[in-house]
Parts: C-alpha cells; sequence; structure tokens
C-alpha cells in the first residue's frame, strides 16, 4: 500500500492533501478498503451538503447511489484527485437532477429541518450540537434559497471545490459568467440574512 | 484547486460554515459504503488481495531465510527480470517497482509455485502482517516500517496465525452492515452481511435479521433470506419507529455483530394567531408521551432557552410566542434524545411586521 497520511474523522484534524487523495486513489483502483475509506471519508460531508443544496430528498440515499456508480465504475476511472471529485460530483449532479425531477425543487417555507443525532446523547450534549449544527444547516438554507442556478454554481465551486473552468464545462457557461455569478450569489448572501419566513395563518 | 476568486469571501461566516469539517451524523454511512466497496470487487479481486495476504507472509518468511538483500535490491529493480517479478508480485501492493516487461500472469504463476507450497500457515489469509523489510530489519529506500507506515484505516480481518500444527476449518463468520445508521421514524434500513469460512462465502444459507427494540429484552426476527453464490445476503428491516439494534443471524446460532440505528421524530408545527401572540402547536411523530419539548430563541449568536413542555398523549406540545414585531425572530423547537429516539429539532422565524 502507498504511504499515505491518515484522513481522521474528527473535524479538529487536517484534510489529506492532494498528494495523499492520490495514493488512496491509487489505493482504492487497486481494491485497497483503506484507500476507499479516505476517498468516502474526505468527499462524503461535502457530497451530502452538495446534495442538499440540490434539495434532494434524502441526500444520504442519493450519495449511496452515487458512490454505489463510484465503486462500479473505479477499476475504470483514469485520473487523479482533482479528476475523481469532478467524476464524483458530476455523478452526484446527475443522481440529484434525477432525484428531483418529480418534485418541486424550492424549500418548504419552515427551514432548518430535522437534524439527526445519535440517539444515546445526553440532552445537554444534544443542545450543544444544536448550537454547533445551526451554522453549517444556517448556510446551506441560505445556498438554497439562492436562484436555483446560481445555488447550483455555488455547490459546485465552493463545496464541491472545483474550479471555475471545470464549474464553467459542467453547467455550459464561460468561465467569466461563472465567476461572475459566484461573486454575486456570495455577496447577496453575505449582505443579507437569507433565510425563509414562515407563513404566518 | 485555485481559490483565487473565492478569497474576498474566504473569511465570510456563509464560507466558513459551508466548509466547516465533518460531522459525525455525515460519515454514519460508512460501514454501508464499505461493504458496497467489498461487494464490488470483482472475485478475481478479492483472490489477488486473498495471495496477496499470503504471500507477503510467505516473503516474510523467505526473507527470514537470508533474502534481505535480494528485496532491497527489488526496491531498486536491481533483481534480474524474472526475479524482480516474482518479488514484485509476492509484495503487491507495495509499491516494488515491477521489470518493465513483466507479463502479469506468468509473475502470478511463477509466485503461486514459489510461495504458495512454502507453509500451511503462511497460505491462511491475513495470517501474518509481516514485511520482508521489517523482518529483515533493512528498511528500503524512502519506506518506513509497515506498522508506522500505513495509517491508512483498513478494516480487513487480520486473524492471528494459527498455532496449532494441525490447521482446524476456520470458523464461520457472519458480517453485518446496514445501510442507514440513523434514520426519520417510519423509514425502512437494508441490513447486508456477508457469511463466509475463511475467505469464502458460504452460500444458500438461511440468514434472519432480528431487532432488539431499546427497552425490550427479546429479539424479534424481522426478515429473512438466503445467502447469495458469495455468502453475502441484504435482508430489509421494516420502518422503525424507535431506537433499535440490529444483528444477522443463522439457523445454525451464527450471529453479527450488533448495529444501533437511532430514529429521529419528524417535528411539524402549526400557528394560529391568538391576538398579539402566536400559538406554536408541535407535533412529534416518533415521539413518546412525556418527552420533553423545548423551544429556545436566537439572540445574537446564541440559542436562549425559553419555554419548555412535555408532549401529550397526542404526542403534541404548545408554546405561544410573541406576533411579528419589529424584528424577524429565529426559533428553534427541540425534542431531546431519549432511549427510544434520537433528538430532532425544528426551526421557525416570525417575521418582523
Amino acid at each position: 500500500m502507498p504511504d499515505q497520511t491518515p484522513t481522521q474523522r474528527s473535524g479538529a484534524e487536517q484534510a489529506p492533501v492532494e498528494e495523499d487523495l492520490d495514493a488512496a486513489l491509487r489505493a482504492a483502483r487497486a481494491g485497497e478498503e483503506g484507500g476507499f475509506l479516505v476517498l468516502w471519508r474526505t468527499h462524503q460531508p461535502m457530497l451530502l451538503r452538495f446534495l442538499r443544496v440540490y434539495g434532494a430528498d434524502g441526500p444520504e440515499d442519493v450519495a449511496g447511489d452515487t458512490w454505489l456508480q463510484v465503486v462500479r465504475d473505479l477499476p475504470r476511472f483514469e485520473g487523479d484527485a482533482d479528476g475523481f471529485r469532478r467524476w464524483l460530483f458530476t455523478i452526484a449532479r446527475h443522481r440529484a437532477i434525477d432525484a428531483g425531477r418529480s418534485r418541486a425543487r424550492r424549500p418548504v417555507a419552515l427551514v432548518g429541518d430535522v437534524t439527526s443525532l445519535d440517539g444515546a446523547r445526553s440532552a445537554a450534549s444534544a443542545e450543544e450540537q444544536v448550537m454547533d449544527r445551526m451554522s453549517t444547516d444556517d448556510a446551506l438554507a441560505a445556498l438554497r434559497n439562492l436562484p436555483p442556478a446560481q445555488a447550483e454554481l455555488v455547490a459546485l465551486r465552493v463545496l464541491a471545490d472545483l474550479d471555475v473552468a471545470t464549474v464553467a464545462g459542467i453547467v455550459g457557461m464561460s468561465p467569466g459568467a461563472v465567476r461572475v455569478a459566484v461573486h454575486r450569489a456570495l455577496r447577496t448572501l453575505s449582505n443579507q440574512p437569507s433565510l425563509t419566513a414562515v407563513e404566518v395563518t | 484547486m485555485s481559490d483565487d476568486d473565492l478569497t474576498p469571501f474566504r473569511d465570510d461566516p456563509l464560507l466558513v460554515a459551508l466548509r466547516a469539517p465533518a460531522e459525525p451524523h455525515e460519515l454514519a454511512d460508512e460501514d454501508s459504503a464499505l461493504a458496497m466497496f467489498r461487494q464490488s470487487l470483482p472475485a478475481r479481486t478479492r483472490r489477488r488481495r486473498a495471495i496477496t495476504r499470503a504471500t507477503v507472509g510467505g516473503a516474510g518468511i523467505l526473507l527470514g531465510l537470508g533474502l534481505t538483500a535480494g528485496v532491497a535490491a527489488a526496491y531498486t529493480t536491481g533483481l534480474p527480470d524474472p526475479v524482480q517479478d516474482v518479488v514484485h508480485a509476492a509484495l503487491d501492493p507495495l509499491p516494488v517497482p515491477a521489470p518493465p516487461s513483466a507479463d502479469h500472469r506468468a509473475r502470478k504463476q511463477a509466485l503461486r509455485q514459489l510461495v504458495l507450497p512454502a507453509s500451511p500457515r503462511a497460505t491462511a489469509p491475513g495470517s501474518s502482517t509481516t514485511t520482508p523489510r521489517t523482518a529483515a530489519g533493512t528498511p528500503a529506500p524512502g519506506r518506513q516500517p509497515e506498522a508506522t507506515r500505513s495509517p491508512i484505516p483498513s478494516t480487513a480481518p487480520r486473524p492471528a496465525a494459527a498455532p496449532s500444527p494441525t490447521p482446524a476449518p476456520p470458523k464461520a463468520t457472519l458480517t453485518a452492515a446496514v445501510s442507514r445508521r440513523v434514520v426519520p421514524v417510519h423509514t425502512q434500513v437494508v441490513l447486508s452481511g456477508r457469511l463466509s469460512r475463511g475467505a469464502e462465502g458460504v452460500p444458500n444459507r438461511r440468514v434472519y435479521a432480528a431487532e432488539l427494540v431499546i427497552g425490550d429484552t427479546t429479539w424479534r426476527r424481522v426478515a429473512t433470506g438466503l445467502t447469495g453464490g458469495d455468502g453475502t445476503v441484504s435482508l430489509t428491516i421494516p420502518a422503525l419507529t424507535s431506537n433499535v439494534r440490529l444483528r444477522l443471524v443463522t439457523e445454525q446460532g451464527i450471529t453479527s455483530p450488533e448495529l444501533p440505528v437511532s430514529v429521529v421524530p419528524t417535528l411539524s408545527l402549526t400557528m394560529t394567531r391568538s391576538g398579539n401572540e402566536l400559538v406554536v402547536t408541535v407535533t412529534a411523530d416518533g415521539g413518546r408521551p412525556g418527552d420533553a419539548l423545548n423551544l429556545l430563541r436566537r439572540d445574537g449568536e446564541a440559542w436562549t432557552s425559553i419555554g419548555s413542555t412535555t408532549l401529550s398523549n397526542e404526542r403534541s406540545g404548545v408554546f405561544s410566542v410573541p406576533g411579528p414585531g419589529a424584528a424577524r425572530m429565529r426559533y428553534v423547537v427541540r425534542l431531546p434524545a431519549t432511549r427510544v429516539h434520537a433528538a430532532s429539532f425544528k426551526e421557525f422565524v416570525v417575521p418582523a411586521r
């Protein structure tokens, strides 16, 4: 197995650098579970957030479908860690679009939906968890309230961590247009609160 | 990735939040993903990996007999091609360079002839993690000892070498993975696993999925199926309404490890005006009568608890909050975790007038 830097599950730890991901990718393609785990742990969180921005029902299930295709086609994949990320999120985007065709895309009025916590946690730690989680949840909710095209661009650029040229290729826009649109979206989000207000009856 | 175009937003709270480190629940499906990866491996790869484990052990024994220098030479492609070829295969997946004209099939054949007859113990899958380098005490260029060199986590079983000179047949084992560890109430999960004896799957055996509802003392069989040709089985667990532990079990009593699954109640809100106030009725599908229900309000950067109640027999609770005022107000209703269910939250916003 190639030399690796461990990927830790704790958020306090550093994510693997690109060279580590290249090595993990080679190991995974050779059938090594350790390599696959590094790839999965590195990309799964952002994949779930990416799918939440798309409004996917059951993002975990869509992510599961995405990984199913990845593990099936991994032996035939050729490329480096950047290419893998591009491939992964392209698959996820297609899966999310498929999953979303049958329902309305926009979120309902109430936001900050059910969160999932381990049932064994105490009430105090659950409360701490809420405080920690709201930030990312808020950010994702805010992103979902952008026009869908803008939200997609930000998701691809920020969550999928794809460069401008790659994003442009995926969505069929020019790199300049992508850059401007992402800037505009981020500035909009920075300047105004974006939670959807509930309709009061 | 170049971050130049995002530099103006690098410290923006929104970007920081979007790119925040992984939270535990985002990595909860690891077992399922790993099971998926294992099942995707073609049989050829599985056999190759089994041979790899055995041959790494075999290579260790060979090295113990004095081939240290040869392996060190292998890392520098200093051996004659046929020997280099065999050592490359024996040390696979360690990155010993292969000779440029290596023929894979011939290499495997030579490897089998050279290594596999060496020792029955050495051929047991996973029987040895000894690397030639550490066994010989002569680190190859640019490499570290195996124990510190391979921090990539591996969940591959590594049973200890059998001490008996006459190896007994390996015990059958049953693994299990669940599709999701945390699910909304009334959601099904898939419990999958593999019945194996050594490296070989055991086909056509009946396997049951058993469920232990938290608080109960009796396991209940909730699904059944037969193992496939490779020993794998996947069973759908009926929709869950409370926390459970799941496991697979065969008719012969072989059991898998237990896997907990937490159920998240679904909170729904209705609001009505009552004078200057809003009456918020919270219904907790998956909650239990008597469960605590809390209301928190966002004050600046903090959440302040402003009320609590308990769920009625109809699993609902009622709060009153001020109606629309000068400022928009954010609230969250929290149903804390109990032994029976996970925590659940629902946020709502009262807009400014």
